[in-house]
Formats: C-alpha cells, structure tokens, sequence
C-alpha cells in the first residue's frame, strides 16, 4: 500500500489532487516510522481505530479508501494500487473536461 | 501438556456416574473446564508451532499453500474431543466453552464443515440465557436462513440482556445488507459492490426467494434502520465490545448508510495533523482527494 501512495502523491505533485489521511497509530509508532516509509501526506492523527473520525465514519476494515471528486462527491471506495491510481486519473480528466465546459 | 490419549482418558476418568455427580458436581465440572482449556491451548500450541517452524521456512507460495493443506494440524481431533467432553457435561461452563471455541473456528475460515453444527445447536439450547451466547450474534450474522433465525431466537428469547442487544444490531445489519442483495437482484446487473457479492455467495434458495418479492428491497432495509434506530435509542449502556457501546456503533452505521455512499457529497472532516495544526477535509474542495484510514502495521 505505502510505496504505492508515495509514487502516487510523487506522480502527481503538480494535479490538483490531495492524499489526505486518517491515521491509526500512537504517535509514538507514528514518529519512529514515518520518514523510513516516505510518508508525506498529511494525515488527521486518531492515534487509534477508535478515534473519533473513524468512529463516525463507521469504519470496520483498514485500510479503507473513500475516493472523492473535486465536487466533494465520494466516486469510488475501496479501490487499492492500480485501480485507485485509475480512478484518481479518471476523476481528473473529467475535471479537466468539466473545466474546459465552464469557461 | 497432556498428549490426546490421556485426555481421552482424562474424560472418561471424570465422565459422571450418579454417584459421583451427587457427592461432588463441583469437581466433575471443574475438571471438565480444565480439559477444554488444555485442548484449546494444544491446538494453538500446534498451530503456533506449524506456522513458526515449517511455513515459515518455505520458499514459495506454492509451498505455502501445499503444507496449509497437507500438514497443518488437523482441527477434527480437537473438536471431536471437545464435543466427548461437552455431552458428557450438558449445560455447563465447560460445555459452554468448547461450544463458543468450536462456533469461533468455523467462522474463522476453518473448513470443519458439519463437524461443527453441533456447537451452535448446543449454546442455541442449553446456554441462550448465559454470557456464552452473547459471541453468538456477531458469528451468525451472515445472510443464511440459519442465521436470521438464530439471531431471531436470540432477539426475542434469550433473557440475557447483552445478548439480545447485540442480536438487535447485527440483525440490523444483516437486514441492510439482504436489502442491497434484494436491490442488486432487482436490478438484474447483480452486485457492483465485490464485498456484497462475495456475502451474497452463502445465500441459500429460501432466503434467496424473499429477496426476489416485489418490494423486498425497500422492506429489508426499512426494517434495518428501524432497528438500528432502535439500538440506538436503547442500548447506550451495553458495549459491543471494549467500551463501544451499541448506541454508538448503530449511529455511525446510520451515518454512514444516509452520508457515505457512493453519489454523496463526503461530509467534511475536521482534525489535527503530526505538526498538530487544526485542518478540514473541505480545504481540498476543488481537487480530487483520496481519504485514506490507514496505519503502519
């Protein structure tokens, strides 16, 4: 999961697009890990599966992915690696389009 | 560590005559417990041993997948041990333990396929009022005839009170879920959803035939989240497990059935971040976002 994010978050620096977390760990495994796996998204920090945002959100299973348009709508869920790659890359051409459509 | 035999032996030793059973029942029961905590114990013990020692040193999946199914240890043995030891002593807290134990196994993934019936068939009649039920709910939550009628049975007889709460909320959630069946059904594409489709596998013919009522869709997942609201209304004193209550574990899957699915606007988040700044997912309105629950584990 990790090293694919990471190449992610890299690949597309420059698009208008966010990795945004919502983290597990104890801040204690958080720090001793973070700059080894080359974690550099931002992530709201629960330091637990129990934590308020996951609590709400109902969430069973991590990792989850909510994968969201630049509407705020969520598209997709669940998707991991190549599919999650293909559906962001999806969301942001059909961004693009809408873009073009409105000017 | 006692080996099988002496544990056979073992049960047979402490197996109640009438006589015995009236001068000391408290030691028969006793011995009993302590015979189903050695078989459980035995069995990690090889398991643990299986996996640390010769899975791990194999070299390749295919290896891997042969000694899974050639040499890990065998659960029949312990479970047909557990099952001497549960008749010989209906109703009691050993009974209770190998039965839960047993329950647990097939729900793990275990194949023991009907060797295992009897576990559920014996805490459904000896223990429906007991603590030992209450793992009962969680295990037969699936879609099956079988399990809506077990959580039924739970919900409206038992008199323990924890069990019926907890029987309440995953009916909730098998009801949701057989409304989205009957919904995938209905719209004759079948499930786009790869979770649903793998539950929706077990279902069998009886079950299979209500979901396809005209309606069905609408009324399973009415009388969902009529329980759910019902659960969230009653049970804000009885945890789920830890100290999640089931009020607020039947919140958030309401939450989460009316907010988060797909075609919805995400609703916002808000938090702190490592550096302990306070940030909001709607900041990154306007781009796409990936929302990652994640940890390293």
């Amino acid at each position: 999961m990790i090293p694919h994010e990471r190449s992610l978050v890299k690949k597309l620096e420059n698009a208008p697009f966010a990795l945004i977390g919502v983290n597990s760990d104890s801040r204690e495994a958080y720090d001793a890990e973070v700059e080894e796996m080359g974690v550099t998204w931002r992530s709201f920090m629960e330091k637990s599966t129990s934590g308020p945002i996951p609590t709400k959100w109902n969430i069973s299973g991590w990792p989850t992915i909510y994968i969201i348009d630049v509407n705020g709508v969520i598209r997709f869920k669940n998707l991991r690696d190549e599919a999650m790659e293909e559906a962001v890359m999806e969301l942001l051409s059909e961004a693009k389009a809408q873009a073009k459509t409105d000017s | 560590m006692l080996d099988p035999i002496s544990l056979a032996a073992l049960a047979t030793i402490t197996s109640p005559t009438a006589a015995m059973v009236y001068c000391m029942p408290s030691m028969q029961t006793q011995d009993a417990t302590e015979a189903v905590e050695e078989i459980t114990e035995k069995h990690r013990d090889a398991e643990r041993a299986f996996f640390n020692g010769k899975y791990q040193e194999a070299e390749t999946d295919e290896e891997r997948q042969e000694l899974l199914e050639n040499d890990r240890p065998k659960l029949k043995p312990y479970v047909t041990e557990l099952h001497e030891i549960a008749k010989k002593h209906p109703g009691s807290e050993a009974a209770a333990t190998a039965a839960s134990w047993v329950l647990g196994l097939k729900n793990r993934g275990y194949d023991i396929e009907s060797e295992g019936d009897w576990a559920l068939a014996m805490l459904m009649t000896d223990h429906l009022d007991s603590d030992a039920i209450v793992d009962v709910p969680r295990l037969c939550s699936g879609m099956s005839s079988a399990n809506v009628a077990t959580l039924e049975k739970i919900r409206t007889e038992s008199k323990n009170e924890r069990a019926r709460a907890l029987a309440d909320y995953y009916r909730a959630g098998q009801l949701i879920m057989l409304g989205k069946a009957a919904q995938s059904i209905a719209d004759s594409d079948g499930p786009n959803d790869p979770y649903l489709s793998y539950n929706m596998d077990g279902i069998d013919d009886e079950l299979k035939a209500s979901l396809s009522e005209p309606g069905a869709a609408e009324n399973f997942a009415m009388q969902g989240v009529n329980l759910y609201e019902h659960c969230l209304e009653s049970y804000t004193e009885i945890a789920l497990y830890d100290k999640i209550m089931v009020s607020t574990k039947a919140e958030s899957s309401l939450f989460a059935m009316r907010n988060l699915q797909i075609g919805d606007v995400a609703p916002n988040v808000t938090g702190v971040d490592a550096e302990g700044v306070e940030f909001n997912l709607y900041d990154y309105r306007g781009q796409v976002v990936v929302l990652d629950f994640w940890g390293f584990w």
